[in-house]
């Protein structure tokens, strides 16, 4: 008895490790041009106002919505995510390494969900957040996608249609927790607002 | 002098929206009866209405307000639509039980058993159209205003759940006929989102098909 469930986590644990990256192409940081600083960014550090609209999936529930997102300067940032209906969801600040919680209605208010969204969003200000991302580009100065983490906590992230310097549409997913974030630029005019 | 008078200025020109938000005379008894029975002899001649919907949205960290437009559909007693068409397509339509949300292309059914701020916000809005605000039980604060001729209804949610999300909606309703001209919603966020109707249509040929939900 103890034999079988010795075997069958060491299968799991196998077939877990042997998972096929999900980045199959990207180049681990260490190996890259990157190495000594500089990886492109791919959100705006001048101060301004953007606006996304949001698909959040969790395995089979769905939440649209808007995102809004103003740089007040470098590492300062606050988001807010709302129906289009309206109604406030989150509202936070990202201040270097802190977070400040403005609103949260009680079905989101989580820590483990409000710490993941917060380390998503300072990967995509800050792509190279840590030494453990790999990256996929096809231009020095454009990423198309990273990978961050390994397991459970294991980040990937898609950068497509490219406008000016910035991809307009993000993808981020947490494999392993079935959970994935659409951000898409919306149709609003962010100088109107 | 001339300093001093700014300042006087500036002061009032900053608390005035406040004090005239509160300077509303409260209606009388029997005005409270008089406004609901206009309201209800209204909705009973009502059975469905079209009209044009304007969504503002402010925010504190918002220079300007956020603007959508679409058209706003209702059925009675329990259907409701609103189709967005600017800045993006997106209809959220509300017909009994279940709410559809079509985005991207996409199609959601959701049970308003399970989004209790959503069910209260159709609770008001059918209410205000069938007339019987005063009805809508004691989960509801229920104050009545003369608004220059118009009546202004506001509604404080008294669940700490529900308040929570929303602290208070305010309805705005044209004193000639009770025509609902404004909704506004006030939330625990500190947002404010109004939805301004125009161009309102009585009993046109709206069907259950465009409330469809499957």
């Amino acid at each position: 008895m103890r034999i079988s469930g010795l075997i069958s986590s060491i299968l799991l644990v196998v077939s877990l490790a042997g998972c096929s990256p999900l980045l199959k192409e990207g180049i681990w940081l260490q190996n890259t041009p990157f190495a000594a600083g500089n990886v492109p960014y791919v959100y705006d550090t001048i101060p301004s106002t953007q606006i996304f609209d949001f698909t959040l999936v969790f395995k089979k529930s769905e939440v649209t919505g808007i995102v809004i997102i103003k740089t007040a300067g470098a590492g300062e940032r606050r988001i807010v995510m709302t129906s289009v209906f309206g109604m406030t969801f989150l509202d936070f600040e990202l201040k270097g390494e802190n977070i400040k919680i403005n609103y949260c209605i009680e079905q989101l208010n989580r820590e483990k969900v409000i710490l993941l969204l917060k380390k998503d969003f300072e990967i995509l200000f800050k792509p190279d957040h840590s030494k453990i991302t790999k990256y996929l580009y096809s231009s020095p100065d454009r990423l198309d996608a990273l990978e961050q983490g390994n397991g459970i906590t294991k980040t990937l992230m898609k950068f497509t249609n490219y406008n000016n310097k910035w991809p307009e549409t993000i993808q981020i997913e947490h494999p392993y927790l079935r959970l994935s974030l659409l951000l898409k630029k919306t149709e609003y005019d962010p100088e109107s607002i | 002098m001339i300093r001093a008078a700014l300042t006087l200025f500036l002061a009032l020109a900053t608390v005035s929206p406040l004090w005239s938000q509160s300077d509303l005379k409260k209606l009388s008894d029997s005005e409270i009866t008089a406004f609901d029975s206009k309201l209800k002899s209204r909705s009973q001649a009502t059975e469905t209405l079209i009209a044009d919907f304007r969504q503002e949205k402010s925010m504190e960290m918002l220079k300007n307000k956020m603007v959508s437009k679409g058209v706003f559909k209702y059925k009675r007693e329990d259907k409701i639509a609103f189709l967005y068409s600017q800045p993006m397509v997106y209809h959220m339509i509300i017909n009994g039980q279940k709410l559809r949300i079509l985005s991207n292309g996409k199609n959601q059914i959701i049970d308003l058993k399970n989004n209790p701020v959503m069910r209260e916000v159709r609770t008001l809005i059918a209410a205000s159209f069938l007339g019987n605000l005063s009805q809508v039980g004691t989960t509801y604060k229920i104050s009545y205003f003369d608004n220059k001729g118009g009546v202004v209804v506001v509604v404080v949610p008294q669940s700490r759940q529900l308040s929570s999300v929303i602290t208070r909606i305010t309805i705005y309703f044209k004193g000639s006929n009770a025509e609902i001209e404004r909704l506004k919603i006030e939330e625990g966020s500190g947002s404010v989102t109004e939805y301004i109707f125009t161009n309102q249509r009585i009993n046109t040929d709206l069907t259950d098909e465009d409330f469809r939900i499957n």
